[in-house]
């Protein structure tokens, strides 16, 4: 099962193939687990969002048609995931109208603290699109996808994310050879 | 800008920094065991599912059809028309010969000509409409019988 591609075991998973499932889920457990880990206050609703965005991917497997690989469709999915538990801890009193709830992420405290700095200097849709790149690996098309925006907006975004980053004297180090 | 380009391409050392302060906590293997039995669960609800639709929807689709042919069948109007049915009340073979034909309905405008007619479908006159109804039962494919 390991060597098929996401589409061919999110066909199978969706005609009711369980092995094809867990596949799924062994090969992107840790992906929607880091992402959801960014957007999460503690591991408890980390692990929370994890079920949910599975259990989400079980209900919809049938529905899904996916184009390239199964991260693009999950990192909306962990971002709504969020946003619904969200919305479910403050719930609307009545006649009041829902606004659109901004998952923001979190830049964990463990990091070097002028790495820190400095990333918290970037808005967060570049430092997005940089965490995409860097940590998640995806390319440039797939963080397109993922963030439903062209490849051209994500290297705009990625290009201004590195160099404010390498503009910082604190940080030339990570740029030496 | 190419996908390669050095300014899209984060350094070797930010990426290292970067993974090891988003590295969440190792995950519980139980997460695993409960996303995974869940799963289960849910694939074998579908299957029982599916099981259940395999037998009993040809069941239903029969008891359905039955209950369509009950429902529909006093109020299916016969092939002449509605007010046909009303000619089947009686025995409509007016000249006696034991067939309802044509040679009815030539009476029946005859009868009704000279003001003897019997309503025959029913519309409280006896008239050419009577006569119609009666040449249409007679040319029926069932020949008319009553």
């Amino acid at each position: 099962m390991s060597d098929r591609s996401d589409t061919e075991l999110l066909f199978r998973a969706g005609r009711g193939d369980a092995a094809a499932f867990e596949a799924l889920y062994m090969r992107h457990r840790d992906f929607v687990h880091r992402v959801a880990w960014r957007f999460c206050r503690d591991e408890s609703e980390t692990l929370d969002v994890l079920q949910d965005v599975f259990s989400g991917l079980l209900r919809q497997a049938s529905r899904i048609r996916l184009t390239g690989r199964l991260t693009t469709y999950l990192y909306p999915a962990i971002r709504n995931a969020v946003a619904t538990r969200r919305r479910k801890d403050r719930p609307l009193k009545f006649g009041e109208v829902p606004e659109r709830l901004e998952v923001a992420d979190r830049i964990p405290e463990n990091l070097a603290p002028e790495l820190h700095a400095a990333l918290e200097s970037l808005s967060e849709s570049h430092r997005e699109a940089l965490l995409l790149r860097a940590v998640d690996g995806l390319s440039m098309d797939e963080i397109g996808a993922a963030l439903g925006i062209p490849s051209g907006t994500v290297k705009s975004r990625l290009h201004h994310a590195i160099q404010t980053l390498r503009g910082q004297p604190a940080l030339q180090r990570l740029w030496e050879p | 800008m190419s996908e390669h380009d050095s300014n899209l391409e984060p350094p070797v050392a930010l990426r290292e920094s970067l993974v090891r302060g988003y590295t969440p906590p190792t995950a519980p293997s139980a997460i695993d065991a409960a996303v995974l039995a869940a799963a289960r669960r849910d694939f074998d609800r579908s299957r029982r599912r599916r099981r259940i639709w395999l037998t009993a929807g040809p069941l239903a689709a029969a008891a359905g059809l039955a209950l369509a042919v009950f429902v529909m069948w006093p109020t299916t109007p016969p092939p002449g028309g509605p007010r046909a049915g009303l000619l089947a009340a009686g025995s409509n073979d007016l000249n006696a010969d034991g067939a309802i034909d044509m040679l009815d309905a030539l009476t029946l405008a005859r009868q009704v000509a000279s003001g003897r007619g019997v309503d025959l479908n029913g519309d409280g006159v006896a008239d050419s409409r009577d006569v119609d109804a009666l040449a249409r039962r007679a040319v029926r494919l069932d020949g008319g019988a009553s």
